[in-house]
């Protein structure tokens, strides 16, 4: 067996899991639907946050209660070898879609802002060898690697919110519940999607964080953290720039980033700043691909996590591609994932829990 | 070993993000500084262009020599763009655009944002670009900015910023904030007004008869043709008058934009000249059809020193009342020309919890019907200035 797990700290996973959190809760964010009734992202994400907590807490309960260290043990565990391995994959799925909605939106940025007159697909190939190199060491290295990068990332939060700061007005963020509750709810389900993918890589890899206890916690410090950080910024953002415009902006955090005035000596930040959420999207990604390839591996009983991390890699480069492509149907395909991917995760995660709880009360109550 | 590992990993990863895709040396670049958009003859619009062309390298600085004027009649930018793109030996660059100049025509018909929109980010104009209103032709403007002291204009557009917070007399505005303004309709824009100082009156929408001016209202010559005449108020996205510098420092007050600046009013037999700054964030409560402006300000007494027979609060109390007159005069000519110049719907929308209730609110009906009272705070402070009241 060559899964690469080795043996990763509380801390270090806390760190792969906020980069995670923080990357996909900014960048996975379909604007035109998200801001048409109104700008409350920043409670759509607390509320999102704190259901994921929540699921997490159930999982955790049920994972401890059954001896399970990971998902795919709670998967096969609660609903068989050929029904764990179906649900399964619709987790890989998720995790992968996960890895590429925030680094989709990286790629617009560099068309549109940075190296306009490239190529996208040569850009493609820059991010790809990056993505594959992380995943392909596996998951000590990669969370590690997450380790020494989270305060150079954190500063370049800190600094946008800085330097942004002059522009600030409160009225932007009004009306505050935007379309009112009924699309708060619509709003924080989608959300889940831009949370739960941490929450369930974090359970597919806790045989490498010594067992399902310690990546909740983990899972908790970076839901925590990096949920109270995502909606910091999403209420900058808001404050920033009005729902209206929101909508129409392709990138609202970059252009965030831009509005720092041509006479301010900040002004260049943006650059900077960027290519930390950039590095910070990397790692993002490679954690989600090596969490797919890793519960595929234990789930099909694959011995050797690289090439199936590899190929993962090359499919989600792709994937990225193909959702640049500027169609009538691709548009409705991209809006219909961002509104319905949280599905992907949640239904097999609840079916999960609470079948693996049922089999736990019936076994009990056989065992007495 | 991992250690090593991890930082030879960031390392990799950061060589891998700084990289240049095509890179394409400074020198071989002309950068586009100012861009102006006025009507055109033949094609509806004329683009100008005020380019920088560093032949000597990234290193070189700015001579008057190296800044030239471009134009090209086109019906967009895009179009300028490629037209004269094939007139030029280098590649045109807008990463150091920093204003954009329209026309008071253009401004004035509505057409401004045919000509603006989002993907000027492409070009990698920011949003944080100032915008102005041009009194007159663009080129004359342009030409009437340029110093052999400061060809690339960079001092004066620094100035502009620091002459909007010292005196309060012109907005300084940036593309984002134009652009929002047209979009909402929860305020409206007012853009700072430059021309080429003629000494010729200006139209004032509050009344009044203003010369071109810095510095207070008189003519001035100074080193530039060209100079800042006061603000174009926008209702919508259309131009609807002028405000002169003093008038504009009420609508700059009651944004809270405003820090310092002089005002001479009339007391007495003869005219008092104080110097004004802000004192605390400005109150605005709308309800009901009616608005309250509360605005604090310190203020110093410069001119005459000493008035016999004035206390302090008989003259605080004439300063608010005058200030209290030009801001009615103001917000009663912005009101006329339907523009929301003050930003009563900023204050409006709070009173809203819900999107669809407040885009169906007719606010700009409410807006017409608003009945607003400005009230001023007045301390004055600022010793030895004190001394001059008896």
């Amino acid at each position: 067996m060559n899964l690469r797990e080795g043996r990763s700290g509380v801390r270090e996973m806390t760190a792969a899991a906020l980069l995670a959190v923080v990357t996909n809760g900014l960048f996975a964010v379909n604007n035109a639907d998200t801001y048409r009734s109104g700008n409350m992202q920043y409670l759509a994400t607390v509320v999102a946050v704190l259901l994921c907590l929540l699921l997490l807490s159930v999982l955790e309960r049920v994972m401890a209660a059954r001896n399970a260290q990971s998902l795919d043990m709670l998967l096969t565990g609660s609903l068989g070898g050929v029904g764990g391995a179906a649900v399964g994959i619709l987790v890989v799925g998720g995790l992968l879609l996960a890895a590429v909605l925030p680094m989709n939106r990286f790629l617009l940025i560099l068309t549109r802002y940075v190296f306009v007159e490239e190529d996208l697909v040569e850009i493609c190939l820059y991010l790809l060898p990056v993505i594959v190199l992380l995943a392909y060491l596996g998951l000590e290295a990669l969370v590690r690697t997450s380790y020494l990068c989270i305060w150079p990332v954190a500063l370049a939060f800190v600094a946008a919110i800085l330097v942004t700061a002059p522009g600030y007005r409160v009225y932007r963020l009004f009306p505050l519940l935007g379309g009112g509750a009924p699309e708060l709810l619509v709003h924080s389900l989608a959300a889940l999607f831009r949370f739960l993918p941490a929450v369930a890589a974090l359970l597919a890899v806790g045989n490498g964080a010594h067992g399902v206890r310690y990546a909740a916690k983990a899972g908790r410090w970076a839901l925590g953290v990096g949920g109270a950080v995502t909606a910091a910024i999403q209420v900058c953002v808001g404050m920033t720039f009005t729902s209206d415009y929101l909508q129409q902006l392709p990138a609202p955090l970059y252009h965030f980033l831009m509005q720092v005035r041509y006479d301010h000596p900040t002004m260049r930040v943006d650059k900077l700043v960027l290519f930390l959420w950039i590095i910070s999207g990397l790692l993002a990604a490679a954690f989600y691909v090596y969490a797919a390839a890793l519960l595929y591996c234990r789930l099909f009983r694959a011995r050797d996590v690289r090439p199936v991390a590899a190929v993962m890699a090359a499919m989600c480069t792709g994937a990225m591609l193909l959702l640049h492509f500027s169609s009538e149907g691709m548009t409705q395909t991209v809006s219909f994932l961002y509104r319905n991917a949280y599905l992907l995760l949640l239904l097999p995660l609840l079916l999960a829990a609470a079948l693996g709880a049922v089999r736990k009360r019936k076994e009990v109550a056989w065992q007495n | 070993m991992a250690k090593l590992t991890t930082l030879a990993l960031c390392l990799t990863l950061l060589l891998v993000c700084a990289g240049c895709l095509n890179a394409v040396a400074t020198d071989e670049y002309s950068y586009v500084i100012d861009i102006g958009v006025e009507k055109g003859e033949t094609l509806p619009y004329r683009f100008i262009f005020m380019i920088n062309n560093p032949s000597g390298g990234a290193g070189e600085s700015a001579s008057k020599e190296n800044v030239t004027v471009i134009q090209a009649e086109a019906r967009d930018l895009y179009e300028a763009i490629d037209t004269l793109a094939g007139s030029l030996p280098n590649q045109l660059n807008f990463a150091r655009t920093t204003l954009l100049l329209f026309s008071r025509e253009i401004a004035e018909d509505g057409k401004i944002p045919d000509l603006i929109n989002l993907t000027y980010g492409k070009l990698k104009i920011r949003e944080s670009c100032r915008v102005m209103i041009a009194a007159s032709d663009i080129r004359p403007v342009f030409d009437g900015m340029v110093s052999s002291a400061d060809p690339s204009m960079t001092k004066i557009k620094a100035h502009m910023a620091e002459y909007s917070d010292g005196t309060g007399f012109v907005p300084d505005a940036t593309l984002g904030q134009m652009l929002e303004a047209f979009e909402s309709k929860t305020h409206d824009v007012v853009i700072g007004y430059c021309g080429i100082n003629t000494g010729a009156l200006i139209q004032d929408m509050a009344g009044g008869d203003s010369y071109p001016y810095l510095g207070g209202a008189m003519l001035s010559e100074g080193q530039l043709k060209t100079s800042i005449v006061g603000s174009a108020v926008f209702a919508d996205d259309r131009m609807v008058g002028i405000l002169d510098g003093q008038h504009t420092m009420p609508i700059q007050m009651a944004r809270g934009e405003f820090r310092s600046g002089r005002i001479t009013m009339p007391y007495e037999n003869g005219d008092l000249t104080l110097t004004l700054y802000k004192n605390g964030a400005p109150e605005i409560q709308v309800q009901d059809g009616e608005a309250v402006v509360r605005i604090g300000l310190e203020a110093a007494l410069e001119r005459p020193l000493r008035l016999p027979g004035t206390d302090r609060v008989t003259l605080e109390a004439a300063v608010a009342g005058f200030l209290s007159h030009q801001a009615e005069k103001v917000f009663s000519a912005v009101q006329q020309a339907d523009s929301d110049a003050f930003g009563f719907g900023q204050t409006a929308v709070k009173r809203f919890s819900d999107m669809g209730a407040w885009r169906l609110y007719d606010w700009e009906r409410a807006y017409r019907q608003l009945a607003v009272s400005f009230q001023f705070t007045v301390k004055l402070s600022h010793d030895p200035y004190d001394l001059a009241l008896e």
